[in-house]
């Protein structure tokens, strides 16, 4: 294990937010001031990877749902559900500090976040039921560093920001089942 | 007291000041004027919607249809599709991708 600290879902008292930066306005300010709100108002949960109470990466994850446009016939008898559950990943950053650092096998810190935030869907998805993990790219720079991964994320052909992931399968991936 | 919702939402007393470039502002006027309402009330109205448009897109999202069948394609897939580089990374990490508590 390369990168020093550890997973913990974020608390106010006990996380130094003020220092963060990622180079992102938006994903600076909403871990400064709206995560803690989000959390206490159960909209969203944060977690965040941190060293000795400082806070080094985040990410968030909060009930998600994909609404099908109305289907006709045999679609709809096939498909009956309008509404599809699903998980989002609104939100993953880490901190200028991190920028570069490689794990032992040459993955990025972020990329170690992502996974973290993967596994911990999978495990969600069989407590509650959800069928997709929906992550939310801010840019198509992200969006490509989704793809890059490898990790099996698809994008949506009308919303090429909004990228997919089967939970089923990452429940098998992880050993959550 | 009682306030019915109209008296409340009617209660405008709270100010937004903006700057935008005098081509957009010459751009909302016309716009504004076309709606038959002030430059403030269609930039309330505008924000107003906006803003709740917002709040909606953080917890649903309407498929259009090609992105609906895109789905039905993923979920008809082998589910025993082979992934090599999520199965390298998890197995690297380990026990450190869990989090505590």
């Amino acid at each position: 294990m390369s990168f020093p600290g550890s997973f913990e879902r974020f608390d106010k008292k006990k996380h130094a937010r003020e220092g963060f930066s990622c180079g992102e306005p938006s994903l600076d300010f909403f871990i400064q001031q709206l995560a803690g709100q989000q959390q206490s108002r159960n909209q969203a949960v944060t977690y965040v990877y941190a060293q000795e109470g400082r806070i080094l990466g985040y990410f968030t994850l909060s009930a998600y749902s994909l609404l099908k446009p109305e289907l006709e016939g045999a679609r709809a008898a096939k498909e009956p559900y309008e509404r599809v559950p699903a998980l989002m990943l609104g939100r993953l950053a880490r901190d200028l500090s991190m920028k570069g650092k490689r794990s032992e096998g040459g993955l990025s810190f972020g990329t170690f976040l992502l996974l973290a935030a993967m596994r911990k869907a999978a495990q969600l998805s069989l407590e509650l039921g959800a069928v997709f993990l929906v992550l939310e790219a801010l840019h198509e720079n992200a969006a490509q560093f989704y793809h890059g991964t490898g990790f099996g994320f698809e994008a949506l052909p009308d919303h090429p920001l909004k990228l997919v992931l089967e939970l089923k399968h990452l429940q098998k991936q992880f050993g959550v089942l | 007291m009682f306030m019915n919702p109209q008296t409340q939402e009617s209660n405008k007393s709270d100010r937004i000041n903006f700057r935008t470039s005098s081509e957009r502002k010459q751009l909302i006027l016309e716009a504004a004027a076309l709606r038959g309402q002030s430059a403030s009330e269609f930039a309330e109205s505008a924000l107003f919607e906006k803003a709740l448009e917002v709040v909606r897109d953080t917890q649903v999202l309407m498929l259009t249809t090609q992105d609906s069948l895109f789905l039905t394609h993923l979920s008809q897939r082998d589910p025993e599709r082979p992934n090599p580089a999520l199965e390298a990374a998890s197995q690297e990490f380990g026990p450190a991708l869990e989090i505590e508590g």
